[in-house]
């Protein structure tokens, strides 16, 4: 079947069917090994036939012969001309009350003298053959080229209308074409958008999911779209089974990898179990697929009631569209996996794109929200150079020393020269080197001993001046610590680095008089913890506190 | 006169006490410096001054609280602040002046001058008075003093609602910080011009103020031309 002509065909099973339901299923069927053409037209009581049930796996060694009767009563419904369509794992001559109507294949004597014919057949009954009363079919095949696996025998013989859409032609194979477009599409999509924009693991997984599921209507539908010869029909089970294990696995690692990516590892190996116990749990294709589908399901169910528990974006949606498809599974059984599979699916995917479409929105609006996050933090580093606090009060003193004594004056302007141009070049930086930190610090602390009359110092242990942290972060600190610091006796800040099995930890430590409520808003906290944001998402912790004669600030980050 | 300077910057408090020894010299009878609120606080509470000079953002706090007390007391305040988008709020509330930083000499001269000259005004008028009362300070909105009557070193201001409060200035203190609306109208009154209805001749060429609930005040003979005046041109 040409896949042009589907859409003629398409349209006619729309029109209502004459009969539709009348159909005669050839089964009283008898055999016989050997090869005799008279055969073609011999009476079957004879002992030497034996009734056919199934296809026992003896017929693969040689010729046999396979006869029947066909009774054709008064019935209207069964509109001529008759077909006769053949379903054999086999290549065979089809005779018809003794003529011979239509062969499949060429019948030999064994592997390489046999041409092995097509699955699915449809033989036109000649008028002047059909019409009421007993008639007499006969077969001559050879099965040479069928495969061994135990699975995969076919024969099914049916008498019907040839009006009467075929088995390709009927509506469960036909309606899963359209899905194949759209998921097809919808998987190419996603997949362009991994590489070109959101280069995340689930926009990726999810591109593979659609592609896999259309893979697997592709597989499916390949019987009635372009049929094969009948030993490739273990081939296209055995395909079309790891296809459904495959798409079943993406779906848990999909949804493990949207919803709980830190996990991914864990559903993975799941999911690998629970494919595994499907594929045991029976010994047919379709019994195996079933279970696959079941275990994995199952699974996604967990994962998403989970994810629907923590309150996750989106995850009602899917835990919906899962609901469905295990729902009509578990009504359907074995026609789901023929027939409602992938409309069911296709609904599924659908539900997932508008989750994805939506989890894409929510994560193009952060990255904007993060660049504009970074130029907000530029603009308070330089702010902090032009703060009347700190800016008109250190020219006050400036003024001051200027008149009572210029030297120190002079040596208070060079400090703040120093403090502003440091400011100045790491203000659009995202990290520095702790050197450059440590030297802004000391450049402040001099400019507030100038003011103060005092002298400042910062301590510092464990400290790497070769590790980068985010500008100004700890500049921040010891501004409050020496605005805060109310005339204590000790002038020394200390800032101390350890290193941690999950990373590492500064404690900040600035001697104060007074331990009040004031230093723990003070504004600068807004500046570094938006850096700490943005530098480290999710993994630092801000800590703060009075110790005796002191305030502490710990900061801790987790290596990525 | 008696000055006290608040202010956490050590080197700028000690310009503030050098430029104003040079300025007011022997005028000068008391002085000192203290870096925080609490001995701030505590130094008015034992001794009472003349002129508070403040730095508002102490610490890093903000002095506006301190303010609200300040309101009430007998001494002015003159603010001495970086931030100068306050100025107009610390006048709200009755401070003398407002000193940008950084400053010179000039400006703090002019400042004190100000303090010195009983008839000065300030540049916007205060928008509320504090009222001392159990150790807690009540803010009034200027509008609702219809006026003041000297009482000793005080003031007794009386209100739109009919109570009376005493407030911790003089009458002459009252005057420096008090929006134009206000008028001294005789050495003992102080009248809100928004509250009279309309000046009104006596025998013996005096003058006396019909305020709008009917209580009439005296006018000064010095003052009357300059209340008649004001009273028509406004």
């Amino acid at each position: 079947m040409k896949p042009v002509s589907l859409v003629f065909l398409w349209l006619a099973i729309s029109a209502p069917r004459l009969g539709a339901t009348d159909l005669i299923k050839v089964e009283s069927l008898f055999y016989r090994l050997g090869d005799h053409p008279a055969w073609a037209a011999s009476p079957m009581s004879d002992p030497a036939w034996k009734p056919m049930q199934g296809f026992d796996p003896a017929l693969a060694g040689a010729v046999f012969w396979v006869v029947g009767e066909v009774d054709l009563p008064e019935r209207s419904g069964l509109q001529r001309p008759l077909s006769l369509e053949i379903i054999a794992t086999a290549s065979y001559e089809l005779w018809w009350d003794g003529r011979l109507i239509g062969r499949s294949g060429q019948v030999g004597q064994d592997r390489v003298s046999e041409k092995p014919g097509p699955l699915d057949n449809a033989f036109l009954v000649p008028d002047d053959l059909a019409g009421l009363g007993r008639h007499r079919l006969a077969m001559r095949l050879s099965s040479f080229h069928k495969s061994k696996k135990a699975a995969g025998y076919l024969f099914h013989i049916d008498l019907k209308p040839m009006a009467l859409p075929t088995r390709a032609m009927d509506f469960h194979s036909t309606q899963r074409l359209p899905f194949l477009g759209i998921i097809f599409l919808v998987g190419l999509f996603y997949l362009l958008v991994f590489a070109v924009d959101d280069r995340r693991t689930d926009t990726l997984l999810f591109a593979l999911l659609c592609l896999s599921v259309a893979a697997m209507i592709v597989a499916e539908s390949w019987r009635d779209l372009f049929g094969y010869a009948y030993h490739k029909h273990a081939l296209r089970l055995q395909s079309v089974l790891a296809l459904t294990a495959m798409t079943c696995f993406l779906l848990v690692v999909f949804l493990a990898s949207r919803f709980f990516p830190g996990e991914k590892l864990r559903w993975l190996l799941l999911a690998l179990v629970g494919l595994a116990a499907g594929f045991a749990a029976s010994r047919t294709f379709d019994g195996r697929a079933m279970a696959m589908m079941f275990g994995t399901l199952v699974l996604a169910l967990l994962l998403l009631a989970r994810a629907v528990l923590y309150g996750k974006p989106g995850s009602r949606l899917a835990l919906a569209g899962i609901s469905l498809v295990f729902g009509l599974m578990v009504w359907k059984r074995y026609g789901f996996m023929d027939r409602y599979f992938f409309m069911a699916f296709g609904l599924l995917l659908l539900g997932l794109t508008i989750a994805q479409a939506l989890e894409l929105r929510a994560r193009s609006r952060a990255r904007r929200e993060a660049m504009l996050t970074a130029a907000r933090l530029e603009i308070e580093l330089l702010k902090k150079n032009i703060q009347p606090h700190f800016l008109l009060n250190t020219l006050t003193s400036l003024i001051e020393w200027l008149e009572e004594a210029p030297a120190t004056g002079v040596r208070l302007l060079h400090a703040l020269a120093d403090e502003l141009r440091l400011l100045g070049q790491i203000s659009n930086r995202q990290e520095i080197s702790m050197e450059q930190e440590l030297a802004l610090c000391r450049s402040h602390l001099a400019v507030m001993g100038y003011r103060r009359d005092c002298r400042f110092s910062l301590e510092t242990k464990g400290v790497d001046p070769a590790q980068t942290v985010p500008p100004a972060l700890f500049h921040t600190l010891v501004e409050n610590g020496v605005s805060h610091h109310g005339g204590a006796a000790d002038h020394r800040l200390r800032l101390e680095m350890e290193s941690l099995p999950t990373g590492r930890r500064f404690t900040f430590t600035a001697p104060t008089l007074e331990a009040s409520p004031a230093l723990a808003e003070g504004t600068g906290l807004r500046y570094i913890k938006a850096r700490l944001r943005e530098r480290y998402p999710g993994r630092w912790t801000f800590r703060h506190g009075p110790i005796p004669g002191a305030w502490q600030t710990i900061i801790e980050i987790k290596a990525a | 006169m008696r000055i006290l300077i608040v202010e956490d910057e050590v080197v700028i408090a000690r310009r503030l006490e050098r430029l104003t020894r040079e300025i007011l010299g022997k005028q000068l009878s008391w002085l000192k410096r203290v870096g925080n609120l609490q001995a701030g606080l505590a130094q008015l509470d034992t001794r009472p001054i003349d002129l508070l000079l403040l730095d508002l953002n102490l610490n890093g706090r903000d002095g506006f609280d301190l303010l609200e007390r300040l309101v009430a007391r007998s001494f002015h305040t003159v603010v001495v602040s970086a931030h100068t988008e306050r100025a107009i709020r610390a006048f709200e509330y009755g401070v003398l002046d407002f000193i940008p930083k950084p400053f010179d000499r000039k400006r703090l001269a002019q400042a004190l001058a100000r303090f010195r000259d009983a008839a000065s005004r300030s540049d916007y008028g205060a928008r509320y008075l504090g009222l001392a009362k159990q150790g807690k300070v009540e803010l009034i909105a200027i509008e609702e003093v219809r006026y003041a009557k000297g009482a000793g070193p005080y003031a007794e201001l009386v209100l739109e609602s009919g109570r009376s409060e005493l407030h911790g200035k003089s009458l002459d203190g009252l005057m420096m910080i008090l929006p134009p609306c206000f008028e001294r109208i005789h050495k003992s009154y102080i009248v809100n011009m928004d509250h009279v209805r309309c000046i009104r001749n006596r025998p013996g060429s005096r003058y006396e103020l019909e305020l709008a609930n009917r209580v009439v005040l005296p006018v000064g003979r010095t003052r009357a031309r300059y209340i008649r005046e004001k009273l028509q041109g406004g």
